[in-house]
């Protein structure tokens, strides 16, 4: 019966509020036509309203259902994923309203509500998307108050205190269970999210990539050194790729390189190339917070000798995954940055690799190194003399010439200005024409520290490629180029190396010169950090760890016993308020004395009839006990003394008396 | 099988006990129950939902929404019982009603200091529930109906108050023992019989038995006739209003007698009884009643009507009896 049951007005209202608010982080994914649809079902929701059309009919539902659901197909591809999913989700939650006739409907709109909103955070997880989402679960919130409320009563306001007061009471138990609710890990693979293009270094490089990114100020990943110990300016260089492969244009990482098995995933059997890793000098332990790349690679300063179980390391000493960084991740490294690898000699197929150059680019620089390396007679030397070349003529800009076929050529020898690509691409080239295995890295160098919290950020402005050659008998040695040409990129980051008119192209934020805005960015910075650690990054490390801490132990009925307690305690706690909040209130001092007074007599079997005064009541115990009736007509009169003659010494006898005041059992005669 | 009347019965003397009869109940925590409705487990399974989406995508923030929902609900269960508590209930009025019929009871419900009851429903029978809200710190009034089956006192059965506010997930009930009677009169049936006993033909002039309203003619329509007595077609034609009248009755002097009615039991005779008793509160005749040691004397007027059915109603039923125990 109750589910035919009349839909209120302010419960509709209500939805429709929910629904702007749900749909509205949805828009970064879901189809701009979206709104129309919504703004055309609200149209034919209030025509319903309003009793100017009818609700459609089942066929037109499916017609419509299928409509969007085509519709949805043409935005999204064919491809059945996550983003597919939640837009199909978003589609019925929309068109739902159409249906919307009776109580049920409207039920099971909410709840379909309360997922979509929820599906918001696949999308968005920073601390304000945490903010909004509860906005999103407040406004459905009020939705269900207002579908409970009685037909005739319109409230709309006081649904949203209602559910407001009823959220900020759930709080405190969602914070225990978020605590202390075993986190499994996934129970099954679910389809991943592929499509959203992603900031960052790729894997591959071409002229001009670097230097696109390095406009953009988004996190790459947050630093925190162990015990303080900072590596030198110098040594900040994160390696993320290698690249052994040219293509005239491009660099990529050669088909060896990128081919996993070839890594060292087992921590325990150290392979065998990882033996010529010599470490030398002291260690530097750090942790990093990387942001999702959706690639397989991370981060680390050079080079890396300790790492957590679940990494790789891949031939040309840098950290792998095995699965793409779909959501931020933290993980420790101890790094040796002073080290030698392959030392002393290098295998056929790697020194190939190393020395690999497209046949039929850049001749003008193939005569060029052979030549130099004739004059030089040295391997360092022709790399002092190659710096030296530099130093004297480059330019270092974001906004080089555009290059023609012969890249690095035009670079060397006519054009003479670049970004960090264009330094990095030719001196491996060069390198590689005179015979020196050469290779091109790309990461990031640089961080810069957060004064308000104890880590270091590093952005994409701060990508990087450099190269690095093999010498022998010291094995592969970094150089960087860019560092001769501009070397305050090196010390000072990107911002004090560029020109005026270059630096005007990096984005950067809001009123960035201005010191107060760049503290509080720094602030905001901060509490993002700690958003990412201790609410996105709680995972089952962390979570044993907290309940060894206050549970003395992860089993499951400590787990159990503490939500419990945790529940009663809530229950209980709200049951006290209620009590107190619906205690007797006495709009006179004597009233409560008397209020007293009546609750013995109750327990001994007087009730006062209705319109009997206190004096009357002792008058008539009195008939029955004498002695009872002459200590009641004693507190009636100081009662009304108090009462009537505002007599305000008598309150305090009346008090006591009030207290002391024993009425002898009588048995339930007349209960009236 | 016999266990469960047993138990059934044991069941309503413990509520019976914890929430004894009383003029004014208030609603406290002995009395209030609560538990989960269809749409509290809906709602499970869509935290349920959530937990398993948070899971899958090792997604923090969808955990943290589903735990939200979860404790949502612990709370609403408080709120579903601070809903009803302190609420008092009180009959402050009882409107008498025929056998068969539905008694009105009208039932104050005051609210607890400072607190508000929101989609209060109660009612005796599932099919006959009223809505009401309560507002804080105020009082509100309902008119409930009660299935009478036989007359003389109706003490109405538990009360069954029940709200599912603020978020449907539980609901909180109660069950009231009200004090305050309802007056039930006989069912009134139709009789071809005359009223008047043998013993009382002599009073007033005899009508004839087909036709009880001997039709006289016309009068000119005064404020205050029954409107069933006037005659429309006149009326219609543009006449003016006119008054058919039955000056038969305007005399009479009836006696509405047991003995009149030989050959029924006792509750088929009160049933005639009734009949005619509401028959000629319709007209102007002065009527009293006789039963068996009952006498109403002869008087006309709404006062009167309620005396005659009063007396048959409770005729055979002890009063104070009845209406303490029930």
């Amino acid at each position: 019966m109750a589910d035919r049951e009349q839909v209120s007005r302010t419960a509709l209202a209500w939805l429709l509020v929910a629904q702007v608010i749900i749909l509205l982080p949805h828009s970064v994914h879901a189809p701009l036509w979206l709104w129309a649809v919504w703004l055309w079902v609200v149209l034919w929701r209030w025509q319903i309203f309003r009793g100017a059309w009818g609700f459609p009919s089942l066929v037109l539902r499916v017609g419509m259902m299928a409509a969007l659901g085509g519709g949805l197909l043409l935005s999204y591809g064919v491809k059945f994923d996550m983003t597919a999913m939640v837009g199909l989700l978003l589609a019925g939650f929309v068109l739902k309203l159409l249906e919307l006739r009776g109580r049920r409907d409207l039920l099971v709109t909410i709840y379909l509500g309360y997922f979509v909103a929820a599906t918001q955070f696949l999308f968005h997880l920073g601390p304000l998307a945490g903010l909004y989402g509860t906005l999103s679960l407040l406004a459905l919130t009020a939705t269900l108050v207002a579908a409970n409320q009685s037909l005739l009563s319109h409230r709309f306001w006081p649904s949203l205190k209602q559910a407001g007061v009823l959220l900020a009471q759930a709080v405190p138990l969602m914070l225990i269970l978020f605590l202390a609710i075993p986190r499994t890990g996934a129970l099954w693979s679910v389809p991943s999210d592929e499509r959203a293009a992603m900031t960052g270094i790729s894997d591959s490089m071409s002229p001009g990539d670097i230097g696109e990114l390095a406009q953009s100020n988004a996190l790459a990943f947050r630093v925190t050194f162990d015990e303080g110990k900072v590596p030198p300016p110098e040594d900040r260089y994160w390696r993320g790729l290698v690249f052994s492969y040219f293509d005239g244009r491009q660099w990529r990482p050669s088909r060896r390189q990128s081919a996993s098995e070839l890594a060292n995933w087992d921590r325990a059997s150290v392979a065998q190339w990882r033996q010529l890793l010599d470490p030398v000098g002291a260690p530097v332990s750090y942790s990093v917070m990387l942001e999702p790349t959706r690639q397989r690679w991370l981060f680390a300063l050079a080079a890396p000798t300790e790492w957590e179980e679940q990494l790789g390391m891949g031939h040309d000493m840098r950290l792998l995954r095995r699965e793409p960084v779909q959501q931020r991740i933290a993980y420790q490294v101890t790094s040796h940055t002073e080290y030698r690898f392959q030392a002393n000699e290098l295998e056929n197929w790697e020194r190939q690799q190393s020395l690999q150059l497209p046949r039929d680019f850049n001749p003008q620089t193939r005569t060029r190194a052979r030549q130099w390396a004739r004059e030089t007679g040295s391997e360092q030397a022709l790399i002092d003399r190659l710096m030296s070349h530099y130093r004297a003529r480059f330019r270092y800009t974001l906004r080089p010439q555009t290059l023609g076929q012969h890249t690095v050529d035009e670079f060397l020898w006519q054009t003479q200005e670049g970004f960090c690509e264009h330094f990095a691409s030719s001196f491996v080239f060069f390198m590689r024409a005179a015979g020196i295995p050469a290779r091109v890295v790309v990461g990031y160098l640089g961080a810069t520290k957060n004064p308000v919290e104890d880590y270091w950020s590093v952005r994409q402005r701060d990508a990087h490629a450099w190269a690095e050659v093999w010498l022998r008998g010291r094995g592969w040695v970094r150089f960087d180029p860019t560092a001769a040409v501009a070397p305050e990129r090196v010390e000072r980051g990107l911002d004090s190396s560029l020109s005026s008119t270059d630096t005007q192209m990096l984005e950067r934020g809001f009123g960035s010169s201005l010191a107060l805005v760049q503290r509080l960015q720094m602030r905001w910075d901060a509490f993002n950090y700690q958003w990412h650690r201790w609410v996105l990054g709680y995972d089952q490390d962390q979570q044993s760890q907290f309940l060894e801490d206050w549970l003395g132990g992860d089993e499951l009925w400590r787990i159990a016993l503490a939500v419990m307690c945790a529940g009663a305690l809530l229950v209980l706690g709200l049951l006290l308020i209620i009590v107190w909040r619906q205690r007797p209130r006495y709009a006179y001092p004597a009233d409560r004395q008397w209020a007293r007074v009546e609750r013995k007599l109750n327990r001994a079997g007087w009730t006062r009839e209705p319109g009997e005064t206190p004096r009357s009541l002792a008058q008539r115990v009195g008939q029955t006990s004498p002695s009872l009736g002459r200590s009641l007509a004693h507190i009636a009169q100081l009662y009304e003394l108090v009462s009537y003659a505002d007599n305000r010494s008598a309150l305090a006898e009346l008090r006591t008396r009030a207290s002391g005041f024993r009425s002898p059992k009588r048995g339930r005669i007349r209960r009236q | 099988m016999r266990v469960a009347p047993i138990l059934k019965n044991w069941f309503w003397a413990w509520i019976a006990r914890r929430a004894p009869r009383a003029a004014a109940v208030q609603l406290r925590h002995k009395s209030i129950y609560v538990l989960p409705t269809a749409q509290g487990w809906g709602f499970l399974l869509v935290i349920a939902l959530l937990w398993l989406l948070g899971t899958n995508y090792e997604n923090n923030l969808i955990l943290g929404a589903a735990f939200l929902l979860l404790s949502l609900m612990v709370v609403s269960i408080v709120h579903a019982f601070r809903n009803l508590s302190g609420l008092t209930l009180s009959v402050v009025r009882t409107h008498p009603a025929f056998a068969g019929e539905f008694a009105e009871f009208d039932v104050l419900l005051e609210a607890a200091p400072g607190s508000r009851h929101d989609a209060l429903r109660l009612g005796w029978d599932r099919l006959l529930t009223v809505e009401t809200d309560v507002p804080a710190g105020g009082e509100c009034c309902v008119s409930l109906s009660h299935k009478a089956h036989r007359r003389g006192w109706l003490l109405p059965e538990r009360l069954r108050i029940q709200s599912v506010y603020p978020l449907g997930f539980f609901r909180a009930w109660s069950w009231v023992q009200l004090d305050g009677a309802a007056l039930v009169y006989p069912a009134p049936r139709p009789t071809d019989l005359s009223p008047q006993s043998s013993t009382s033909q002599d009073e007033g002039t005899e009508l004839s038995r087909e036709n009880q309203e001997e039709f006289q003619g016309f009068r000119v329509y005064q404020v205050g006739s029954p409107l069933a007595h006037v005659a429309w077609k006149h009326y219609a034609r543009e006449q003016g209003m006119h008054l058919k009248d039955y000056s038969g009755y305007q005399s009479e002097q009836v006696w509405l007698d047991w003995d009149a009615l030989p050959g029924l039991d006792q509750e088929s005779r009160l049933s005639r009884l009734c009949h005619w008793a509401l028959a000629y509160g319709k007209t102007s005749a002065q009527y009293g009643l006789r039963l068996p040691g009952v006498t109403v004397g002869q008087g006309a007027g709404a006062p009167h009507q309620a005396r005659v059915l009063k007396a048959m109603a409770l005729y055979g039923i002890s009063d104070n009896m009845t209406k303490r125990s029930g």
